[in-house]
């Protein structure tokens, strides 16, 4: 059974029609990417699936459960954690605490215990930062573990987010353009990292990319989209020599 | 692990930086501790005063500053505090320190309705919600004047032994300490209450809770995908920063012993407000610098100056927020923090990496 079942899915804002009746299934430990040009819908996706959007039609699957009928804050407990194309971290916090938030379903501790401190909620915390620091080292990330969030380079943001998604303790990690703002050496690096993450947290992971080098990579599969349709779906070898996917990069022949 | 500046190492700082951080704290409570003692009883009245501002005000910066709601109506929160306490005691017998948190318990829940629309609305528009609650407060108690006794006030009374019989009359809270003057005492019992309740927000805010709170401030989208249930916690801030007010509006009924609507219309809400801006919205301690700031202000310098000026204090007031808004945008502890970051990237540190140090 495939861990992630999109089926049918249709989203319109207004009379723009986003996404029109999109179906592709990813199974597990497999790392898919979504590629197609922009305004193609895939971070349209990203948020059905994350529940920020509401589908006009069609059925998500996740792990058998039904992922529409779980609000937004839920689907992290059922293993669900993403990055944001445009960085969603929190400026007020540190980096150290936004990789914390991450593992906020993760952890216990409600408001009046926590006001209190009790010693539950002192081993929480102390466990909640072993794990986050542990995760910050593994990205590389350990020296500005105490930084706050802000003013530091696009690339190191990015992967603050990564970081936050992997506290989340995820079964499906979505990756929405992680490359974006790299330099070509570290786009190579980020899809190696990639890779390792996927083995050693036993990750599925759905990524949207604009880095064919990368995409062609390190993906099993890969879903081609364009203007809010899936017009092709494969190995990557599959999907390049596609002449809908062709047409739709470099527009169709006369 | 490499390299990591984890908590651990932050609390194995050496001795210079652990009496740079516990020295100010240790001054602060040594004044704190000799200041009833050199003023006047009348100072010691108002400082006991600005204590229940200041606790308002902590109340009031865990919505706004931490949480991003604003709130325009803490002073209505504040007078309901008083108002429950009053009527808890002289209607009900109910102890002094038992209504106080009996009023807590009810501003919480009036907090959370209060808060409901934020589900829907915020900014600008959630504020103009809490404005109206400040301005129908003194109304309401007017019009309710067979429990609150109206613009009349409410005199707090409870049962007491006076000349061998048991009698309605006002309640004094009396120290029970030889040496200690009724002022000096009530002094210490709000000090006392007023620090725990610092840092009991200080630990909410140090805690995953407190994180969510911050997360939900600035982004949240983000914080729904990390697991956070938003609305849950909109509301319970606005419940708890309710309650928080309530205290100390509990306690000012208990200081004054008598109420009037006069005391809390939108004016109040708004010095809350002043106190949490001036002092540094998210800060722990900001809220308290700003409630003394406010105190010296509108009891000391003001009383200082000329009759003459005196009916100008509120565009005195007015300009010195200006002022202080365009020096400080952060008030006063963001000041101090942008002082202290520059003195650190001078000596060749990373800036403002250590917001601790002002809690």
């Amino acid at each position: 059974m495939p861990l992630l079942e999109v089926r049918d899915v249709g989203v319109r804002f207004g009379g723009v029609l986003a996404l029109e009746s999109l179906s592709f299934s990813l199974e597990s430990e497999q790392i898919c990417a979504l590629i197609g040009p922009n305004g193609a819908g895939k971070t349209t996706l990203f948020n059905v699936v994350s529940r920020i959007y509401e589908p006009s039609q069609g059925q998500v699957r996740f792990d058998g459960h039904d992922l529409l009928e779980v609000p937004a804050h839920k689907i992290m407990d059922l293993g669900v954690a993403r990055t944001f194309q445009n960085l969603a971290l929190i400026p007020g916090l540190t980096v150290l605490q936004n990789v914390m938030i991450g593992a906020y379903g993760r952890s216990r501790g409600g408001m009046w215990a926590s006001t209190l401190r009790l010693p539950p909620v002192r081993s929480e915390e102390r466990r909640v930062t072993g794990r986050a620091l542990q995760i910050l080292d593994r990205l590389g990330l350990a020296e500005v573990a105490s930084r706050p969030c802000t003013g530091l380079p696009y690339g190191t943001l990015k992967r603050i987010e990564f970081a936050r998604a992997l506290a989340a303790e995820p079964k499906l990690l979505m990756l929405d353009e992680p490359a974006s703002g790299l330099t070509h050496g570290e786009v190579e690096e980020l899809g190696v990292l990639i890779q390792q993450i996927r083995d050693e947290f036993s990750l599925t992971v759905l990524l949207v990319e604009h880095h064919m080098s990368m995409v062609m990579a390190i993906s099993q599969k890969v879903v081609v989209m364009d203007l809010g349709r899936k017009i092709s779906e494969g190995t990557p070898a599959e999907v390049a020599d596609d002449p809908r996917v062709i047409a739709a990069y470099l527009g169709a022949p006369a | 692990m490499s390299g990591a500046v984890s908590a651990e190492q932050s609390a194995q700082r050496g001795p210079r930086e652990w009496a740079l951080k516990v020295g100010p704290w240790i001054l602060l409570f040594v004044i704190l501790a000799v200041l009833p003692f050199q003023f006047p009883s009348f100072r010691v009245e108002q400082f006991c005063f600005w204590m229940t501002l200041a606790i308002a005000a902590c109340g009031l910066n865990l919505l706004t500053g931490y949480n991003g709601q604003i709130s325009v109506g803490h002073g209505a929160l504040f007078g309901i505090g008083a108002y429950t306490t009053g009527i808890l005691i002289t209607e009900f017998g109910v102890p002094l320190f038992g209504a106080t948190v009996a009023a807590a318990v009810v501003c919480f829940f009036v907090g959370i309705l209060v808060g409901l629309p934020a589900l829907r609305i915020k900014g600008l528009y959630l504020a103009l919600v809490t404005l109206a609650v400040a301005t129908l407060f003194p109304l309401l108690l007017e019009q309710f004047s067979a429990i609150t006794g109206g613009s009349g006030g409410l005199q707090i009374t409870s049962p007491q032994m006076y000349r061998g019989e048991m009698r309605e009359r006002p309640i004094r809270l009396e120290s029970p300490i030889a040496g200690l003057a009724n002022d000096q005492w009530k002094y210490f019992l709000f000090l006392a209450i007023t620090v725990v309740i610092f840092v009991l927000s200080r630990n909410l805010i140090k805690s995953r809770v407190g994180r969510s709170l911050v997360a939900v401030r600035d982004n949240e989208i983000a914080a729904e995908s990390s697991g956070i249930p938003v609305s849950k916690v909109k509301i319970l801030t606005f419940g708890l920063s309710a309650a928080i007010a309530g205290i100390g509006g509990s306690l000012f009924a208990l200081d004054q012993g008598q109420l009037y609507p006069s005391s809390f219309t939108i004016v109040l809400s708004i010095y809350i407000l002043v106190a949490v801006v001036v002092g540094g919205a998210s800060s722990i301690i900001g809220p308290a610098i700003g409630a003394v700031f406010y105190g010296l202000f509108s009891d000391v310098i003001i009383q200082q100056m000329p009759d003459r000026i005196q009916p100008a204090r509120a565009v005195i007031l007015g300009v010195l927020l200006i002022l202080l808004m365009l020096l400080a945008p952060g008030g006063v502890v963001g000041g101090v923090r942008s002082l202290q970051a520059n003195f650190a990237s001078r000596k060749g540190g990373s800036p403002g990496s250590d917001p601790d140090l002002i809690m």
